[in-house]
């Protein structure tokens, strides 16, 4: 079956798409005819989730390389559209366009942070990686830094900080899932993990890649479609990435008319959690050294976050060679570079069409209408008319981000099946995420520390199914933790960026970079490091505490890296230099030629 | 084939690919955006330049920048004979 599938793949993908759009033109004729919306919320919901179970179940496997690392086959432009999926999550999908709603030009440095990380993916680690050959993350820590403290050590920091992350795409498959089904959040949560799961389970990398491909797929049409359309309608034509620029001064004039940023702007508060009202400007930004520092801090932490997330990584151990690797970053920027590109015109349509059409409307006509009242009984908008002039003014009308991607369709007036169509894909953004998290620590944990540390004579099917029994204790936890619902999904997945970036960045890069890079170095580093960077956290939300030089909770990866690298260096220059034979290990690291290390020390082993 | 000399001798090229990847890397991500001021000052498309530069800009160049590096890196591999022996 595998070579069959595996030369097939253009015409099986092929096919698989243009089945979707015939599926979203039904579901639009559904809608003409006047279908009740709740099934065709059903519709899109449940047609896909079954497509991405089918998927999983027909991939599964009992090998172990095709457990772990998808047989190390997948073409460079698969495994591109594979990682796009595993990268944009509910937080890029649902959360962000909102984010640079609200915040402005300050966060514009998301999108920075979240494509720029590649680079260094790209220069500074995956080829590295792949030619080691590692299964996971901390297995390549184990042997660069000789032993099992150091792998122990990477298993924790790849727990905590692929935990932070996946518990906010459940609670974002949960929120879908709610609405889309009716029924309770705590419920949905769980019906979530089951669609994770089914994906997952069974055939392990292998099948995580057949399904966030066909999940890209969704996703990325989902995103762009809607914009196109809005772009169009109002006259900016096909492409808004490239002409949205003449609504920025209309922005800026409209703002001022509201008196945005004077001493008389009145901001209403809302009951309800995460609604607010618009006080920053849209596009003009702050000039003074703090706010250029912010931002800076802001992109250095989502990039050394992204280039240490053991999830991302792991995604570039699957491809057939080392070449493919490289070119398989650069495919993986440009498919996630097709929705981030899109993310600023989406917010700026939604910004002037607030600012436009619903600020200064009859309060009675906002109350009135569909999407008002259906998004108000979610609680994810509200109004007050604190001026009561009887007319909707800017500050008064409350919305919650995630609305804007959610929504906006709606709001601007497209029929019903765009909506079902945005829900179908933030669910597929939020499960490929989840899916390839679950199963990098599902991985590091029977691989690392069930397979290594603690009965490393285990036989592989043992192994395989301690790993799937790992996978769902692990889901079924994390899914405990969302339906406490502790953190947005914004905040929990930068925070899953800084426990990376302060754990793993550092050791990652000067693995391969830096040869004298020893053993007691990487331990006292990646301990110091994570440890520094959880506890100034802890100082910051759990103590209150004044922010250092404005590094505040999205920041303090920067603590982490600072404390990480210093520590280290200083560590590994007073102790002995690594022996001959890591020496030699990394000098192969840096070229492709030859087999994986792995391979090698696998068959010296079997020699010996 | 991989001789001592001939394996220094290509990693000193791929630290200096990595050097200018880096330097690109610094510029886009870093260095253009402390003057947003003033760049928005300049027209782009119908677009502030600085705004744009930061909501779509650099996020091109970024994809540019890593097509660039696989490439330059593979003609690296290449001319020292470190590539890998393509298998199919």
């Amino acid at each position: 079956m595998s070579s069959q599938f595996q030369n097939n793949l253009n015409k099986i993908y092929g096919l698989y798409a243009g089945g979707f759009l015939i599926f979203v033109v039904l579901m639009a004729i559904l809608d003409t005819a006047g279908v009740s919306e709740t099934i065709i919320s059903y519709g899109f919901v449940g047609f896909t989730i079954l497509i991405y179970a089918t998927i999983g179940i027909i991939s599964r496997t009992t090998q172990v390389s095709e457990y772990y690392v998808a047989g190390r086959q997948v073409p460079a432009v698969y495994n591109g559209m594979a990682t796009g999926a595993d990268w944009m999550s509910g937080a890029s999908f649902v959360a962000m366009a909102g984010g640079i709603f609200f915040t402005g030009y300050g966060y514009t440095a998301l999108l920075i942070g979240w494509t720029g990380g590649y680079v260094l993916v790209a220069s500074l680690l995956a080829p590295y990686l792949r030619k080691f050959g590692a299964y996971t993350v901390p297995d390549f820590l184990g042997a660069r830094y000789g032993g099992n403290t150091a792998r122990l050590l990477g298993v924790i920091v790849l727990v905590v900080c692929s935990l932070a992350y996946v518990t906010s795409q459940i609670n974002a498959t949960g929120t879908i899932a709610s609405r889309a089904f009716g029924v309770p959040f705590e419920i949905a949560v769980f019906l979530g993990l089951a669609g994770i799961l089914l994906c997952s389970m069974l055939g392990g990398m292998r099948a995580v890649t057949w399904t966030q491909v066909a999940q890209y797929i969704v996703l990325i049409f989902a995103y762009v479609f809607p914009v196109i359309w809005l772009s169009l309608e109002w006259g900016h034509g096909p492409l808004p990435q490239f002409s949205y620029g003449s609504l920025l001064p209309e922005i800026a004039k409209l703002e001022a008319e509201y008196g945005l940023g004077t001493a008389s702007y009145e901001k209403a508060t809302s009951a309800y959690k995460g609604v607010k009202a618009i006080s920053n400007a849209h596009w003009i930004p702050g000039t003074s050294g703090e706010a250029l520092w912010k931002f800076a801090t802001l992109v250095f932490c989502l990039m050394a976050g992204t280039a240490s997330l053991p999830h991302v990584l792991m995604r570039f151990f699957t491809t057939p060679s080392v070449k493919q690797a490289r070119v398989s970053v650069a495919w993986s920027l440009l498919f996630i570079f097709l929705l981030y590109f899109t993310a600023p015109a989406l917010a700026t349509f939604a910004k002037f069409n607030f600012l436009e059409n619903l600020v200064g409307m009859e309060a009675t006509a906002l109350e009135a209408a569909n999407w008002f009242a259906r998004w108000k009984e979610v609680q994810f908008v509200d109004f007050k008319d604190i001026n009561t002039d009887g007319l909707v003014g800017m500050g008064e009308l409350m919305i919650r981000a995630d609305v804007i991607v959610l929504a906006t369709p709606e709001m601007a007036g497209l029929p019903y099946w765009v909506s079902g169509l945005v829900a179908a894909g933030g669910l597929a953004a939020a499960l490929s995420t989840a899916d390839g998290l679950l199963l990098a620590i599902a991985n590091a944990l029977s691989h690392d520390l069930y397979g290594k540390i603690l009965d490393p004579k285990a036989s592989t099917t043992k192994r395989l199914i301690v790993a799937r029994i790992l996978l769902v204790i692990v889901g079924i936890f994390a899914a405990w933790i969302a339906a406490q619902r502790l953190t947005g999904i914004l905040g929990g997945v930068i925070w899953a960026f800084s426990f990376a970036a302060s754990g793993l960045f550092v050791p990652l890069v000067l693995g391969v970079w830096w040869k004298r890079a020893n053993k007691q170095g990487a331990i006292a580093g990646i301990a110091a490091g994570f440890i520094s960077g959880s506890f100034y956290l802890y100082y910051l939300k759990g103590l209150d505490g004044t922010p250092i030089l404005s590094l505040d909770d999205l920041r303090f990866g920067i603590v982490g890296m600072v404390v990480c690298a210093i520590t280290m260096i200083a560590v590994s220059l007073a102790t002995p230099e690594p022996d001959q034979e890591i020496q030699d290990m990394i000098d192969e690291i840096r070229y492709p030629a030859g087999e994986t290390i792995v391979d090698q020390m696998n068959a010296k082993n079997a020699s010996s | 084939m991989s001789n001592k000399t001939n394996i220094e001798a290509h990693w000193k090229k791929t630290s200096g690919l990595l050097k200018i990847v880096l330097a690109f890397w610094f510029f886009f991500a870093y260095v253009l955006h402390f003057f947003v001021g003033s760049l928005n000052e300049i027209s782009f498309i119908g677009f502030p330049l600085g705004y744009y530069m930061a909501a779509q800009g650099s996020l091109f160049a970024f994809v540019v920048i890593i097509y660039f590096f696989a490439k330059k890196q593979n003609q690296i591999d290449e001319e020292f004979g470190l590539a890998e022996i393509d298998e199919e």
